[in-house]
């Protein structure tokens, strides 16, 4: 759909594509983080 | 050389990004924290505060609240009892966790307050149920406060996905609290004991001094909103005499509460051994049911 | 892992945040602030809030090796610098004395001690070969400079120099892209690292078979990928707000068609380093390609050591990618240029030098004891 649109006009559709991307990132980090996955490997 | 994107021209939108991501998350933390969907749903497991709200239509205001940890709800038979008393045993309850609850608004007594003490109750450093809102941090977001029940459900829900393809996560819609059947056979017994003192006998009464200090401002809230506050040393069974320190934190605290000239009654060694799972859990067929008829008259007066 | 522990990482970003702040108000300042005094005072304090023997440690291993550093600037033996150096990865040794059947006593003071040895190492180096003299708060800076502390990516004494002269100016745009970084290393060491390694487990319940063997080497390799690429946005991310240009430590690698050009873009901080420290030490004369195959083997056998005192490592990672490190030195097929190749030719290669590899990390990905089975796996239908 991006494709069809002007670049100046995509760049707001972008602009909150990326905002919303980057928000649902923050928030299943919360979820996940603290107690999950240890490394492979420690070098120490 | 370190090669980097500073040779990219400036992406534009840079503050507002930030400033926007930070509302935007700010706001879902808001709507998460009024709505909060992982107490209201069955989605995910319920904590024993969770599961007193709800087995009493989610209200918070109590008339009459019979608190205590995992001892009281397994001896306390709040529809078999005449006198009114909520159960509000909580699993890893503590004096400390009451006194929170209370001063955040989570619980309101009106009338009476009873607290099913041990030393359990009091002791600093047992483990708590990192689940109960009280223990939320004013800054931390709902979504990492709640991940352990959030992070279960998004994982039992891929592992579905990966074995069957398909999703059906699990629904919790008992809110019994735990309770304990049966009677512990020697053997049993003597690992708990051994246990125990391991763990908790030798505690000096520096593991003690947060609960302890809590019993004031408790105290407080009580005398400021008219609540009779009163405390029940609940039973201990005679497979083995109460060790030294938890006989030392018990004195500690009758002197904190007859400062305060708060009654104590106690029921330490009042009931026989059948009447127990282990060392301080009733038995939930036998014990709750003698001890229910017998703490009523008390309660009631 | 300190960016795996909520209260260290909120130590960081909090430093990180200090330090964006200084470095602006003394733009904006008439008189500069002193930050480059006040930047390891703050690391000084941050490693006490942590581990008072970690800051102990770290406090005598720094003084030390600026001692050894100035001892190189005058004239000396070149078995004084070898003997600076073996001091320098000493601590290493003790860390890992376990292997050796003695258990360290204060393991925690040990915390990130095989890449700080890296940092020291490579400051000997640059002392002993360029003959410049090494300004103590330059040094202390390198040495405490916290975003690479106990992960990397593993600076380089001249490139850290570069870029604390002339830091990395910090602007919204480049704010906003530093903390997308920091969001994305985060997301991949935490959310998808964990969702990966349940489809690892999934697999593993399916049997020994060629696809799910296949599935099992992608797979392996992702999660190492998402493991280290991750640690490194985010010691990126924070080490560019604190106004340091960090080395990228992963570029691309699934494009990679040699291995020579795959170990320049997975983990290239580290086999840059051991590589060219190699290079230095034994490359007196032209290099020839027996000599450039040796170099090639030592540095894998290296690397593999300094993740671990293994067998396993040190046959899998050492022998195996070193061997066919070399083998490519020997062929002379060490770079293929991406236009001089015919498109096919240069993504099967690409293909090859990335599977050959995944193999490898099955080694460090797979619970105990299933390595074999799943190359079992790989010969049956």
């Amino acid at each position: 759909m991006a494709k069809h649109l002007k670049k100046s006009e995509s760049h707001p559709i972008r602009f909150a594509l990326t905002l919303v991307a980057y928000l649902i990132m923050l928030l299943l980090i919360c979820v996940f983080f603290d107690g999950n996955g240890a490394f492979i490997y420690e070098a120490f | 050389m370190i090669k980097n994107e500073t040779n990219k021209a400036p992406k534009k939108g840079g503050l507002l990004f930030l400033v926007l991501l930070l509302l935007l998350f700010v706001l879902c933390d808001v709507v998460l924290t009024v709505t909060a969907p992982v107490a209201g749903s069955e989605l995910f497991y319920k904590n024993d505060y969770e599961k007193t709200l709800a087995a009493h239509g989610g209200k918070t205001e109590y008339d009459r609240v019979f608190y205590g940890n995992s001892v009281v709800i397994s001896a306390f038979i709040e529809e078999e009892s005449r006198s009114g008393f909520v159960n509000f045993g909580l699993d890893y309850g503590k004096l400390c966790d009451l006194v929170q609850m209370l001063e955040k608004g989570m619980l309101k007594v009106d009338d009476e307050l009873v607290i099913g003490m041990n030393y359990f109750v009091l002791m600093d450093t047992l483990d708590t149920n990192p689940s109960y809102p009280w223990h939320r941090n004013p800054l931390e977001p709902y979504a990492y406060f709640e991940r352990d029940r959030i992070h279960t459900l998004v994982k039992t829900s891929f592992e579905d996905l990966l074995n069957d393809g398909g999703l059906s996560p699990e629904h919790y819609t008992d809110f019994c609290k735990t309770v304990y059947y049966g009677m512990m056979d020697e053997a049993q017994l003597q690992e708990k004991v051994a246990t125990h003192s391991e763990l908790f006998w030798n505690l000096g009464m520096e593991n003690y001094r947060e609960n302890l200090a809590a019993i004031a401002p408790l105290c407080d809230y009580c005398e400021k909103n008219g609540v009779r506050l009163r405390v029940l040393w609940m039973p201990w069974s005679d497979y083995v005499a109460i060790p030294e320190n938890p006989k030392r934190v018990r004195a500690l605290a009758d002197e904190a509460f007859a400062e305060r000239g708060i009654e104590i009654y106690d029921m330490e060694g009042a009931m026989p051994r059948d009447c127990f799972h282990d060392l301080a859990h009733l038995n939930y067929e036998h014990g709750a049911h003698v001890f229910t008829e017998e703490i009523d008259k008390w309660l009631n007066t | 892992m300190w960016y795996l522990k909520t209260d260290t990482l909120l130590l960081l970003a909090g430093f990180a945040i200090v330090c964006a702040v200084l470095r602006k108000l003394s733009e904006k300042l008439c008189k500069k602030l002193p930050i480059n005094y006040i930047f390891p005072l703050l690391e000084l304090l941050i490693l006490g809030l942590i581990d008072l023997g970690l800051l102990a440690f770290y406090a005598a291993y720094m003084a030390l090796g600026l001692m050894l550093c100035r001892a190189l600037e005058r004239p000396h033996k070149p078995i004084m610098f070898g003997l600076f150096c073996l001091l320098a990865i000493s601590p290493l040794f003790v860390s890992r004395s376990a292997v050796f059947g003695f258990e360290p006593r204060y393991p925690a003071i040990f915390i990130g001690v095989a890449f700080n040895m890296l940092k020291l190492t490579d400051a000997i180096f640059y002392v002993h070969y360029s003959g410049e003299h090494i300004d103590a708060l330059t040094y202390t800076n390198y040495m405490l400079f916290l975003p690479v502390f106990t992960s990397g990516p593993i600076f380089r004494y001249r490139d850290f120099k570069k870029t604390y002269s002339s830091p990395v100016p910090l602007d919204s745009s480049e704010l906003a892209e530093d903390v997308k970084r920091i969001i994305k290393g985060l997301f991949k060491k935490v959310v998808l690292f964990e969702l990966i390694i349940m489809l690892q487990t999934r697999l593993l319940s399916m049997g020994q078979h060629l696809y799910v063997s296949l599935a099992l080497t992608f797979v392996s390799y992702f999660i190492l990928y998402m493991d280290l690429s991750g640690y490194s946005d985010i010691a990126i991310g924070f080490g560019r707000i604190c106004g340091y240009n960090v080395p990228e430590n992963f570029k691309k690698p699934w494009l990679a068609p040699t291995f020579t050009q795959f170990w320049r873009s997975w983990h290239s901080s580290l086999s840059d380093w051991i590589r060219e420290h190699i290079y230095i030490l034994l490359v007196k004369k032209k290099l020839n390609k027996a000599k450039s195959a040796l170099i090639a083997l030592l540095t894998m056998v290296i690397m593999a050591l300094w993740h671990g005192f293994n067998i396993p490592y040190f046959v899998v990672c050492g022998l195996y990618l070193g061997g066919l490190l070399a083998i490519e030195n020997l062929l002379g097929k060490t770079t293929v240029s991406k236009r001089k190749t015919k498109r096919s030719v240069y993504y099967l290669r690409c293909f090859a030098v990335n599977f050959l590899f995944a193999v490898n990390t099955l080694v460090f990905t797979l619970p105990e004891g299933e390595f074999l089975n799943v190359l079992r796996g790989f010969i049956r239908l």
